[in-house]
Formats: structure tokens, sequence, C-alpha cells
């Protein structure tokens, strides 16, 4: 019974937060002098309207999905990994290095070596922060963070000396060849194979969380990391083991994005997913799935805004407003207890 | 005249009588002790004092006229102290910092100068020698304490309480507090001071207070008692014991400890010098009074933490290097008596709860892949055979947070008592739990006994020891000072061992 | 090459560029040193100072003043910080997560009404507040054009963070805040109003980061552009982790990455071989081997971002 009243609340709130959000959406398409109805009316034809918009939705969500999924996966055993933004230029560094410097295999094989060794740097990148904070306790928050600048800064380095392309004088990088670029998958869109990679990720990550021993022992060091060591599990081990993998799962993401959209690599490419993730786990409350929705979600509302920004004017960054509301929302549920709805606080609360 | 007296203090929570009708008198330059068994109330007597909680009928009479106080800063006011048994220290600061924390006659700009000036007289007076400038974090615990007690003494209190301050103290350091308090004494200071160390009390104090299960049971003048009947108040009459174990199954010694120590930053060592056998299908009751080392025993055991000096062997292997997980495997089970820390992931289900262990071993987990069918037959098959039982309609799938704690320690004893284990380490098994838990826990030990395991029986109930242990060791102050077999064993016998009187001097 | 670097002239301007660059960073991070000594860590100061140099922005544009413009910038770091501590204080939620809502809320709104604002406009631009020497003190060889030789607002900083420091060594309220930080159960037991001072210490945190965002609009540039704040939010909490949580240790630190930012400009322009690049990434590095210089003797607030929930043990 209790179980019951715990999901109906779940619902309640999910759906004040939903309505609430709808509300201020319309406030501020209202303030931008436009007609809700016909706005929300661009936004869905902005989505739905052809098959080349719609594609561009899988386009946007395939970083958000994969930095998504890496802090998911960071965030369960309790490791706030906020440096997936660093970890993807790691990823799209390693992969650039790769693709352009091993010649004379064959496309595909090209393409694994690439995305494998930007998995394998981005991993390492994250495992230094893990590092830190297994051996001397140092807050991974901030670690991360630093990290990303001097990863973004370490790539301005190279796209101007040693991987800038010496055919032009513009800092970027010699552009992949077309045989190991992930190629579009639908004709007159930009759906491309990185997409399906993201997806197969997914699914890898959900069965390694859910039906592996792996997966058990990661989630039980982050909801107790003192009772999971009383009975055996290896805390650092899990803690270095989720750090490699979320670097590497956000270092996929950029790995993709320059084999795949850019074909070269260059500045800014990222379009700050790697903060996004953070807040993109939190809503999908650190699941696989939930991470797959909420980047497409989160994705077509962009594709949607820009479509209500071309031919409305209303300003995409409405995206940026609704995600933060959202995520605000969710943390400050406790307000809605104003509203009527009983509530506690915390836990301890609670009897024991 | 009495400064201190509180009337007929009641106190419950959650409808169990925590203080019933508690009558305590304290006078000026009196060292009263107070006395009784972890649960006997003790602490919430003094809390209700200071102001932590509020009685729930009863009176208190400070200086004469009838007070009540709502927090410890009312009581810090009025003139009452205390110093817990973990401190309120700000590590990082310095000890006059801490010290004149937030204290109501502070300036907005802080005179340092003259406070260090206050705080330096004020030390050499009792003999409190300490560095007003070092920082806390630097100190030893028993230098911390002393910061404790000049805090309360700043404030200008009147009556100081001391919850078990000589746990942390090592001899040299207890008998420095000694001195301490009888300078307070001569000065006029009321002292309230709990302890459960019998030398300390008969040195010290001028009457004694004992409580047992939330009641009253004597209040003796120090110079009168002994020991002896100290203890028999403490731990009530000598209990039958009706519980007729069948007479040890003799077998082999299984597990070995030869000299253990295990050291501490800060702590000193909370295990000394331990050494002790243990056979096959015995239980060794482990009693004395929490805090004396039998948590860090315990951990030394399992693993999760590594001793310092000594040897562990367990059927002729040694153990020390291994791990958690090596000793699980090797066969020592554990049933900590902190089930929420230590135990059971409160997060996870009844089913991911029972795997906390075996989850990496077939035929849960076959090549790193879990078999949920076999995760669910094994939640079905232990939730029947012993009787776990889940709120709700959801069975295994109960998140464990919902169920009671007599139900999760049936889990946590499902779970450990596999047909692997051959050392089983039960702490406080029963601490908390209904009396159908309680039998249901007793006898599964006595079970496992019979079958000819072995339990190391970690308990502060008495009663509990003597109905189930073959042989009782009495651990005080990380030591073991007695250990003999149950049927040469008598109840006042152990509770002074408890009290850490050895010897002759104890026995009435 | 090495020479034109090492020239005093050089020199000087650099400094003057590094304290330039660096005094909206100094003030985000001296918010952020108030907000971390009560133990709240503010992962969204970027989006504080954001909302300061846009409200600075709005207010300045309108009214034409700039002290409004002013005033209005710490109203609006002031509302984000505010939500920071309703979520983090009162509810007592991830104060990373919450930092980086508002972060990502901040742009939105910022971004959002600046385009309503300025649509179909033309550019919009505001007075800044000029420079005013300090006589003797402005003619000091090397340091006195960079340090005094500046506007309001840097003054101001110089000011707030002796207050500052004065606050924390000196007063009886600074004392119980430093150790609301450390060990909130320990000042509650004191009896010091842990909320409270958290909250009031938030509100600071607001204003002062509002400032940063302020100068960014209405000392140097006199425009808003979209994300104008360009990660010197999360740059603010470096300097106070390399200022050890010391308000001096945050102006060096600030002075540090100004240095830097200011050397990797001018260099670009010399054509010197060293990358600004790597330079760029130095004070990010040295802000990481502060961290590990710090075991053992760790500055940090030990109870900063731990949730303080009353009663609860």
């Amino acid at each position: 019974m209790i179980l019951q009243a715990k999901q109906k609340q779940t619902i309640i709130d999910a759906f004040l937060i939903f309505s609430i959000t709808a509300i201020i959406g319309t406030v501020l398409i209202l303030a931008c002098g436009a007609n809700p109805l016909e706005a929300y009316g661009l936004l869905f034809r902005g989505i739905f309207g052809s098959s080349s918009s719609f594609a561009e939705i899988f386009v946007k969500a395939c970083p958000l999905i994969l930095t998504g999924l890496g802090c998911a996966v960071a965030f369960r055993t309790g490791f706030f990994n906020i440096g997936a933004e660093g970890q993807f230029y790691i990823g799209a560094i390693a992969s650039t290095v790769i693709s352009l410097n091993v010649t004379g295999l064959p496309g595909w094989i090209r393409i694994f070596l690439s995305l494998a060794a930007g998995f394998v740097c981005g991993g390492l990148w994250a495992l230094i922060a893990a590092v830190l904070k297994a051996k001397f306790n140092i807050s991974e928050i901030i670690v991360t963070i630093m990290l990303n600048y001097i990863a973004i800064n370490f790539l301005g380095y190279s796209v101007r000396s040693f991987l800038m392309d010496p055919s032009g004088n513009v800092p970027q990088s010699a552009k992949i060849e077309p045989g190991s670029q992930l190629m579009i998958l639908i004709r007159s869109t930009r759906f491309h194979a990185g997409i399906i990679i993201a997806v197969i990720c997914v699914l890898l990550v959900w069965f390694l969380m859910e039906k592996t021993s792996i997966g058990y022992e990661l989630k039980a060091v982050g909801l107790n990391r003192h009772a999971a060591a009383c009975n055996g599990i290896s805390v650092i081990k899990n803690i270095i083991l989720s750090a490699f993998l979320s670097g590497g799962l956000a270092a996929l993401a950029g790995g993709i994005e320059v084999l795949a959209i850019q074909k070269k690599l260059l500045e800014g490419i990222s379009s700050n997913c790697g903060y996004t993730a953070v807040l993109i786990a939190l809503v999908a409350a650190n699941s696989p799935i939930g991470v797959l929705a909420a980047a497409v979600l989160y994705a077509a509302m962009q594709v949607g805004a820009n479509s209500m920004q071309r031919q409305m004017g209303i300003p995409s960054s409405i995206v940026n407003i609704i995600i933060g509301v959202v995520v605000v929302l969710i943390l400050g549920k406790e307000i809605f207890g104003f509203l009527g709805t009983k509530r506690k606080l915390t836990v301890m609360e609670e009897e024991k | 005249m009495a400064i201190l007296e509180m009337k007929n203090i009641c106190k419950s929570f959650a409808g169990v009588y925590a203080n019933e009708n508690i009558n305590l008198t304290v006078e000026k330059g009196e060292i009263h002790a107070l006395l009784g068994e972890n649960g006997a109330g003790k602490t919430t007597l003094v809390n209700i004092l200071f102001g932590i909680y509020t009685a729930d009928s009863g009176q208190i009479f400070w200086k004469g006229k009838e007070v009540s106080f709502a927090s410890p800063k009312d009581a810090i006011a009025s003139g009452i102290g205390m110093v817990q048994q973990h401190f309120s220290l700000v590590r990082k600061m310095t000890v006059l910092d801490n010290i004149i924390l937030s204290l109501k006659k502070n300036h907005f700009i802080l005179d340092r100068a003259s406070a260090e000036k206050r705080l330096v007289d004020l030390a050499e007076k009792y003999g409190l020698v300490v560095d007003p400038k070092a920082r806390v974090c630097d100190l030893s615990v028993g230098e911390q304490q002393r910061v404790e007690i000049l805090k309360a003494l700043y404030r200008d209190v009147e009556v100081l309480i001391l919850d078990e301050p000589t746990g942390v103290l090592t001899p040299q350091e207890t008998a420095q507090f000694f001195d301490v308090l009888r300078s307070l004494k001569k000065e006029g200071y009321a002292i309230i001071i709990i302890t459960h160390r019998m030398s300390e009390i008969m040195a010290i104090s001028n009457r004694v207070t004992i409580l047992r299960d939330g009641r009253q049971v004597a209040e003796l003048t120090t110079a009168l008692t002994n020991p002896g009947e100290l203890s028999r108040y403490m731990i009530g009459r000598d209990l039958c014991v009706n519980y007729d174990i069948s007479s040890p199954v003799a077998g082999e010694n299984i597990i070995l400890m030869e000299h253990i120590s295990l050291l501490q930053k800060h702590r000193g060592h909370p295990l000394h010098d331990i050494s002790l056998q243990v056979q096959k299908g015995e239980i060794l009751g482990i009693a004395g009074v929490e805090g004396n080392g039998q948590k860090e025993f315990a951990e030394v055991i399992t693993g999760i933490q590594k001793h310092s000096e000594g040897m562990i062997s367990l059927e002729g292997i040694d153990i020390g290097k291994k791990s958690v997980k090596e000793r699980y495997e090797s066969g020592i089970a554990y049933i900590s008596d902190d089930r929420h820390n230590d135990s059971l992931i409160v997060g996870m289900n009844i089913t991911d709860n029972l795997m906390l262990r075996d989850y990496c071993h077939k035929p849960y987990s076959h090549l790193k892949i879990m078999s949920r069918k076999e995760m669910a037959d094994n939640a079905n098959r232990k939730m029947e055979k012993y009787q776990i039982r889940a709120s709700g309609s959801t069975g295994a799938n109960t998140p464990v947070a919902l169920m009671s704690g007599g139900n999760q320690q049936k889990l946590i004893i499902a779970r450990e008592l596999s047909d692997n284990a051959k050392l089983i380490v039960a702490c406080q098994p029963t601490r908390g739990l209904d009396i159908g838990a309680t039998e249901f826990v007793r006898e599964m030990l006595v079970e496992q006994r019979n079958a000819g395991k072995c339990v190391i029986l970690i308990s502060a109930d008495l009663e509990e020891l003597m109905e189930l242990s073959d042989r009782i060791a009495v651990f005080f102050g990380g030591r073991i000072v007695g250990i003999m077999k149950r049927s040469e064993a008598t109840v006042q016998q152990i509770g002074v061992l408890m009290g850490g009187i050895t010897g002759e001097e104890g026995i009435l | 090459m090495l020479e034109q670097i090492l020239s005093v002239s050089f020199l000087t301007a650099l400094l003057s560029a590094a304290v330039r660059l660096a005094v909206p960073l100094m003030y985000g991070g001296l918010g952020e040193t108030i907000a971390e000594k009560s133990g709240i860590l503010n992962i969204g100061m970027e989006g504080v100072m954001l909302s300061g140099a846009f409200f600075s922005f709005v207010g300045a544009w309108y009214s034409g003043n700039l002290f409004i413009g002013l005033l209005f910038g710490i109203l609006g770091g002031v509302a984000v910080s505010s939500l920071h501590a309703l979520l983090t204080i009162r509810f007592a939620k991830d104060q990373s997560v919450s930092g980086l809502a508002l972060n990502m809320l901040m742009l939105g709104v910022t971004s959002f009404l600046y385009k309503i604002m300025s649509s179909g406009k033309s550019y919009q631009q505001v007075k800044t507040f000029s420079s005013i020497k300090i006589p003797l003190l402005s003619q000091i060889p090397f340091i006195g054009e960079a340090f005094f030789n500046r506007d309001i607002l840097t003054y101001l900083l110089y000011v707030l963070v002796v207050m500052v420091l004065i606050f924390y060594k000196k007063t009886n309220i600074g004392l119980s805040v430093t150790a609301v930080g450390e060990n909130p159960r320990a000042a509650a037991s004191a009896g010091v109003p842990v909320h409270k001072y958290q909250w009031i210490s938030m509100i600071f945190n607001g204003a002062l980061g509002g400032i940063g965002g302020s100068c960014l609009v209405l000392v140097q540039l006199g425009v808003f552009t979209e994300n104008m704040i360009s990660g010197r939010g999360y740059i603010a909490l470096a300097t106070v982790i390399l200022g050890r949580y010391t308000p001096f240790g945050m102006f060096g630190a600030a002075l540090l990455f100004g240095a830097a930012n200011a050397l990797q400009i001018r260099l670009q322009t010399t054509g010197v071989p060293i990358s600004p690049y790597l330079l760029a990434i130095l004070p990010y590095a040295i802000t990481l081997v502060a961290m590990l210089g710090a075991i053992g003797k760790n500055s940090q607030p030990e109870s900063l971002s731990k949730p303080y929930i009353k009663g609860a043990r």
C-alpha cells in the first residue's frame, strides 16, 4: 500500500511539473508577442513536418544520449562526473588522431579503432578524477570541471599545431576521409550510423546495469558505500570502473561528432552537451532507457524551437529555460506541499 | 541543599519507557556517578537535564526553583554544562576559537587577547593543560576532552555532566582527569559522571545512582558500597538459566587469534593483545559494555578492519591478508550490530539484499551475467524458511526500507548462515527486536552451534549470553579481562569484570 | 622576442590587462568564497554572474543611469543565489545539480529576454564607468597603473576583499559562520543559527556575483551578449580552491587566471612559439596540483556541499 502511494505521488508530481512547465512555456511565447497555438503548431510541424527535421532530432540527440548515459552510469555509483564536456573533446581528439594516421585499413576497421581509441582516452581522462577521489578523497566535482578546461584548451592548441590542416590556415584538423566517416543512413537527412551506435550503447548499458553482477556492484556502491565494503565489494574498483565507462561514453560522443557530422576536428563542437547531460541524467533518474527518452525529448524540443525561431522569431533559448525549470521543479518538489499534497522532507524524519 | 533535583522524571519514545520515575539529587561539591548498562536510561536522563529532550512528566529543580530547558543553550545559560561522548568541536579551528564560539558576551569584534588570558587562568586553576592556539585536529583525544570541559567551565556552569569520559583516555590521562575532577569538586562544582567503570566509581564518586531498564534501582553512598553490590544492582539478581544446551560438541579449534592489536590514528589501541581460540560447535559469548573494543574485534575478524599486530588463522590458515570477500568465502559470516550502515543496502529490495554476498557466485551469476530466476528462487526459499515477512503484496521485491527491524534481521541471518559458513560473528543480534524475532535469532545461533559451526556472540545482554554461550569472555578497554566456562560463570562476576575490576576486589 | 616580452612596458600593460580581466573573476570568487565558507557549494555562479550581467544591462539601458544598472545587476544575482539557497538549504537537495540547473536556466532566461529586448532594434550600448586615477598610488612604477587607474567597481572590490577578510578573522559572526561551514552540528549546539547564516551568505554570494557580471557590462564592454560569462563562473570556483578559501588567496589566484588570459591574448599578436592555449592550461593545472597539495592539510570547509538537516543524527 505504501508503494502504491509512492507511485501515485510520482505521477502527481510528474503531472504538476508538466503542467507548470507548459504554462511557463506558453507565457514565454506570449511574451514574444506570438500566438501560443500557432507556436505549438509550428513546434509539432517543425518536428514531424519533414523527414529531414524528424531525423534531425536523432542527430541532435546522439551526443546527448551518450554523454547522458555516461553521467547516469557515474551517478549511479556515486561518482559525480561533471567532466563529460572535457571527455567529449578528448574523445574527439583521439578519434581524429587515429582516423587521420591509421591508413591502409578498411574503412570500418578505421572507424572502430578511432572510436575505441576515443573511448579509452576519454575513460582515462575521467580516471584521473576517480583516482584522486578514491585515493585522496578529493571532490571529483571540481576536478572534472578543471579537466574540462584543460581538455578544451588542449584542443585549441592541437588544432593550431600538430593537428592543423596543412593545406589551410584555419584552426581545424585535416578532413577525415569519406571512407572512414560514419555514413548517413537515410538519404536527404543527416541520420548517421553513430546514432545506431548510441542506441546500442543504451542497450548495452541497460544490460550491464540490470543483468550483470558488475552492474549490481556499481549500484550497491552507489547506494551504500560502507555496507558494500562490509560485504566484500571493492568500492575503489567500482568507482574507477564507473568513471572509466562514463568518460568513455562521453568520449564516444565526441568521436562520433567528428566522424559523422563535422568530418574534421575543430573547436566548439560539443554544444555544451557535457553539462546538459548532467541534467538529462537527473531527469531520467539515471536509467539508461530514461536517458534515451529524455535526450530524444530534449532534442525534439530543440528542433521544434529552432523552427519556432526561424518562422516566428521565438528565441530557441526557450529550450534552456524549459529544461532548467523542469530540473528546478524536480528538485523543489516539496513546493508542491504548499499546494496541499502531503509531503515529507527527508527520510530521516520518518519513523526509522 | 541540593543544587539540582530531578523528581519523578518520565520519558518514553515510541511507547517504550526510557526513564520511568527517576529521581536524582546532586549537591554542590559532589561527584555523583550514574551507573547502568546500555539502554538503562542514563543518557536520556542527562539529555533531559541538558535540554536536548523534554521530559513527559516530572520536575527539575535548579537551585530550588523549578525549571525546564528547551535547548542546550538554555541549560548552559542557567549553569548546566555537558561533555558528551561525541565531541562538538570544530576540528580546524583553534582551541580558543572553539571555546569562545558564539558566546553571548562576545562583542562584534572578538577580543581574543583577553579571552585567551581568561582561558589560560581557568585552565591552570584546574590543571587542564592545553595550548589555546593549537588546532583541535592536532590534539589527542584526551586533550580534546579537556577543551570540551574548558568550554563548559568558561561558560560559568555550576554543574558539569560527563558522559563516559574515560572511555577515550589512557590510564595516565585518566589519573590526570581525576585530579581535575577533584579540584573542580573542591571549588564547589557539582559533577554528574556517567560511567560503567566500577573502579572509577569507587575512586572518585561520593554517591552513585544506578539505573536499570529505565528505572532507578538504587542510590548509594560510595564509601558504603563495593563493586560486587554495584554490579548486582546494575544487572539484576542472578538469573535462572533455563536454556538447556546440550553439552558442547567437542571440536577442533577453528579460529585462533594471537596477540591481536589494532592501532587507530588519534584513538590509540581499541584492541590490545587479544589472544583467543574458538572451537567448532561452540558459542563463545563476548560480554562487555559497548565501546570496549567489541565492534573492532568483530571487524578485525571479518576483515573490515585490518589488525595492526598479531595473527589470525582460520583452520590453520593465516587469514590476516585476506580481504572481506575472501574471508567470507573461507567461511566467516557477519551479523553486524548496525544493520543499516553495515549489512543492508536500504535502497534495494529483499532479493537483492539477499544476494549481497553471493551475487558473483554460481548459480546466481555465470560469467558475470546474473540469473534473475535463481535469485528469485533463492529469495522465495529463504523467505519461507526463515519466515521473513514483507509488508504489502510485493513479496521479494519489497524494498528493505519498508521492513520491520525483526524481519530485516531475519534477512541478514538468512543471507549469512549459508552452508558455507564456518564461523559466525554475531554482534548484538537481538538488539531492538521483539520477543518473537529474538527467540528466532537465538534458536538459529544454537542450531548453528549444534551443527558444528563456530559462533562468536557479542552481546550487551548478559541474560542472553548466559543462556546461549559455552564460554564467556569479557572485554574491557580493548582487552580480554576474563574468560570462563559458562558453568563456572556468575552474573555478578561478569558484571564486575565488565566494570574493569579484576582479581579479588570485586567479588563480594 | 623574449626581450619584447620581458620589457617593462609589455609587463606593465600585461599586468594592467590581467587586473582588468581578473576583476569580474574576483567578484565571483569573493562571492563563492562566502558561500563555501558557510558550507554551500554554488556551481551556479556562472548563472548568477550572467543574471547580474543581463539585468545590469537592462537597468542601465532603460534608466540611463549606471548605478541603477548596478542595482539591477545585484538584484539579478541575488535572485539566482536565493533560488539556489531555497533548493539546497530549505530543501536540502544536491548542490551540484541545483547549480548546474540554474546555469542552464539563466542561460535560457537571459538569452530569451535579450532577444525580445533587442529584436529589431539597432545596436544597444550603454555608457560605461570611467576610470578614476588615484593620485600618488597610480604613479607607483609598474603596479600603479594596473591597480590604481581603474573604475570604482574595482576600487570597491579592493575594499570588499579587505572587509571580508577582517570579517572572518576578527568578528564574532565571522567565527560562527566559519564553524557552520566546518561542523554545522557543533555550531548548532553552540547556539549558532546555521540555516540563517547560510541564507545570509548566499545573499552576499548573489550580490557579489551579480556585481561581477555587471562589471563585464558596465565597466568593460558596455553591451550584453548571450552567454557572455563564458565560463568565468566556473573559473571563480577554481580561484576559491587555489586561494585556499581565503579572500586574499582568491585575489591572487584570480590575478593568475587573469594574467594567463591576458598573456594568451597578447602572445597571439607577438608570434611567440609558446602556444597561448598551453599557457591557458597552466592555471587549471595549478589548481589541480593545489588540490593535491592540500591533502592532509585540507583547507576546504569540512561540511562543504553536505546539506545540514536540523535534528537528524
